[in-house]
């Protein structure tokens, strides 16, 4: 039996911040890799 | 159920936490010692002649709080959640009592040669570097005596079950039989490094031992051992604090999925930790790369479900709009938001893990005091800050007194947060921009740059804040145990109920013997063959050394 | 999944996630093939004395041509042999490195140099030093009491 509940929006919310945390702070941290240059 | 049915639980409980709060209240005080020294502050003359070295103070940092505290911890908490949960005894307690023994024997065995200086190796203990055979034995028996004290609990469940033929296996109950079943699996490579290898090696029986093997073995346990450490929180988080949040559990199946993830993937995955190892073929170091972004998807999983499970408890409360319902859940129980805030700390503890985790990325950070503020935001916040949620209301249960003081405790709370925010800022930063390595005793370093000082000055007082802040908890946890107010009404375990009732859930989220046979598969496929490769060049001649 | 009832917005955010995670994949993996390589290992040394296999040269800076160099350095309690690297800017150095005793590291300030050094195993990386200036390195895994004065540098002079 499903009940009904509302749709979790503010967690959606909180998580597509978090997710743009986790794109932006990888690609910082990848960008310094590559500036560092190439190890072969 | 008469109240005082679960006593002798209850005192294996008591003596388990006992034992770890000792262990992390001697542990912490290296810390402060730690940034101290590094912005020049030279305090271990105070501790002489204890203690000898920085080296030693960080060893005991390491094996106090990573290794000691967490094993007591969590295994006397998974046994009070799994008889609770269950509403059932231990099925033969002696099986339990006699883990604790040997955990105890253990712990003192190892405790003689680390405050003797002989075992100043760091939590790592990685060969060649040789400590007192004591040290290597002593730990040995500390986790087999949790393995002894993981069947204790399987006997318990098996019998529930027995008894329970097609009810779905309360969640906290599985989840925590599941986190000691990870956590067996995973310690065979550490039980091998120590019985093969090290032990005969630091007894005089072989001269020589393989650096590279034992390492190996070491960090084949070594990653999955941090997800021995966070399971436990998260069967909080699930299965607990939706119901101190006013709300229901999300999701009971998708809950359960994410446990049994936790089982497949958290040990195939260990190379991650020896990227920059030579002797380990660069394709097998990409296979693990790929397991452990696997790996990152239960907490993924988790994240949603387990915010989206506080949402309903905070909508419940009156919240409204986007994000304002976040405020409308109840901060002032120091249970509820010293979780929250290790929930939230975790979000950046896990990018960095991503970050480490992919392959030549891993190389800007390596070794760094970023690695020392990931794992300060992952173990001693998402995990240790979590724990002592819990035991703002496990205390008070297992002493039968009313906690001392909610104000404290919250104030303690913010108070590590507060720390924690600068101290792992600063080393994420130290490592990032200069490079500059951890394990070191930076203050006397002749490279030690000015340019690293505001950093590490910040780091600092972080350091003290945290310090203080754990002061304050050992206050609180005293003055609980010993104050003289008796609890109106006994402090309850939280159960969450789910918003679909578990008897729904699909079997096969409660059947063990795929997922084990998938585990085991899956650990063969992806450590089999480097494992194979060390072993048939395997070159036991590096002889113990004493450094220091 | 058979009887698995997924909330959609669940299901979108693993499905988000997926996506964030192979696209960080793909970039790991382009990188990797243009030449950003873990330290790779050059053959396992025999460390018992008369034992077959390469043996380790002697530390020495050694150069293969115009601004291409190869490096054979040995971590040691508590050393760097050798300490000091000179050579011209723009030049390429590959560095090979082995420890004499125990577990040592090999990190290279503002380069992507980070490796560990085992005894009876030999890591090796390269680096291209376009900017002149001083490029320290240190060890970043413990080795004993003098851990921390383990250090070096690689002078990059300006080809002028």
């Amino acid at each position: 039996m499903e009940e009904v509940h509302p749709k979790p929006k503010g967690t959606i919310a909180i998580l597509i911040v978090f997710a743009s945390l986790i794109v932006i702070l990888w690609c910082c941290v990848y960008l310094v890799l590559l500036f560092r240059g190439a190890t072969q | 159920m008469p109240e005082n049915n679960f006593r002798l639980e209850e005192r294996l409980t008591a003596w388990h936490i006992g034992i770890a709060l000792g262990a992390l209240f001697v542990g912490t005080w290296f810390g402060p010692l730690q940034v101290l020294e590094h912005v020049g502050i030279d305090l271990y003359g105070k501790l002489a002649p204890g203690i000898k070295s920085y080296y030693q103070g960080l060893t005991l940092h390491g094996v106090l709080n990573a290794l000691v505290y967490t094993t007591f911890f969590i295994t006397g908490f998974l046994t009070f959640t799994t008889v609770h949960s269950l509403k059932t005894r231990l099925r033969f307690p002696w099986v339990n009592i006699l883990g604790l023994w040997l955990m105890a024997a253990g712990l003192l065995m190892t405790a003689v040669p680390l405050l003797l200086d002989n075992a100043t190796v760091l939590y790592t203990f990685y060969p060649p570097l040789q400590a007192s055979a004591l040290f290597y034995i002593g730990l040995t028996l500390v986790v087999v005596g949790s393995w002894v004290e993981g069947f204790g609990l399987y006997f318990t469940v098996a019998a529930w079950r027995a008894t329970h033929q097609g009810e779905r296996t309360p969640f906290i109950a599985f989840g925590s039989v599941l986190t000691m079943a990870m956590w067996q699996i995973a310690s065979l490579g550490i039980a091998a490094e120590m019985l093969v290898l090290l032990i005969p090696w630091s007894l005089g029986w072989v001269r020589g031992t393989d650096p590279l093997l034992a390492r190996t073995l070491f960090w084949f346990t070594g990653h999955p051992i941090v997800y021995f450490w966070l399971l436990p929180a998260y069967v909080s988080w699930y299965g607990m604090l939706p119901k101190q949040a006013g709300g229901k559990l999300f999701s009971d199946p998708l809950a359960r999925l994410a446990f049994w993830l936790f089982l497949v993937l958290s040990i195939p995955v260990g190379l991650h930790h020896q990227f920059a190892d030579p002797g380990i073929s660069p394709t097998w170091k990409a296979v693990h790369t790929l397991l452990t972004y696997g790996v990152t998807f239960p907490s993924l999983l988790t994240a949603f479900t387990v915010i989206a499970s506080l949402e309903l408890g905070g909508r419940a409360r009156g919240g409204k709009g986007l994000f304002a319902w976040v405020c409308k859940l109840p901060w002032q129980d120091p249970s509820f938001s010293a979780q929250a805030l290790a929930m939230a700390t975790f979000a950046f503890g896990g990018i960095g893990g991503i970050i480490n985790a992919s392959y030549n990325v891993d190389l800007v950070v390596h070794n760094t005091l970023w690695i020392v503020g990931h794992f300060h935001l992952t173990l001693a916040t998402t995990v240790v800050l979590s724990f002592i949620g819990i035991t703002y209301w496990l205390v008070p249960k297992l002493s039968g007194k009313e906690l001392w003081s909610a104000r404290a405790a919250r104030i303690q709370v913010w108070l590590w947060i507060v720390g924690m925010l600068p101290f792992s800022a600063s080393h994420h930063l130290l490592g990032l921009r200069y490079g500059v390595p951890r394990r070191t005793m930076l203050g006397t370093a002749p490279y030690l740059s000015l340019e690293w000082n505001p950093l590490l000055l910040l780091a600092a007082l972080g350091g003290v804040l945290l310090w203080a802040s754990l002061l304050l908890y050992f206050v609180i946890v005293l003055g609980t145990m010993f104050g003289s107010r008796k609890a109106a009404q006994t402090s309850e375990m939280p159960v969450a109920e789910a918003l679909v009732d578990p008897s729904e859930t699909p079997a096969w989220l409660d059947t063990w013997t795929p997922w084990l046979i998938v585990t085991i598969l899956l650990i063969l496929l992806s450590y089999g063959p480097p494992l194979a490769e060390l072993v048939r060049n395997v070159d036991l001649s590096s002889p113990g050394l004493r450094a220091w | 999944m058979n009887g698995l009832r997924v909330d959609p917005y669940e299901r979108g955010w693993m499905i988000a996630s997926g996506i964030i995670l192979a696209f960080f994949l793909l970039a790991v993996g382009v990188s990797a093939y243009h030449g950003f390589t873990l330290p790779g290992h050059d053959e396992r040394l025999e460390t018992s004395p008369g034992g077959g296999g390469a043996r380790f040269p002697e530390p020495a800076v050694v150069q293969r041509g115009p601004g291409r160099y190869d490096v054979y350095m040995r971590a040691q309690i508590w050393a760097f042999v050798p300490n000091e690297i000179k050579i011209p800017a723009g030049s390429t150095v590959t560095f090979h490195v082995t420890s004499a005793d125990v577990l040592h590291g090999f990190l290279i300030e503002r380069t992507n140099i980070n490796l560990m050094a085992l005894p009876g195993q030999v890591s090796k990386t390269t680096a291209r030093f376009d900017t002149p200036g001083e490029y320290r390195f240190f060890c970043h895994e413990y080795c004993g009491l003098g851990h921390q004065i383990m250090w070096g540098k690689v002078i990059v002079e300006s080809r002028s």
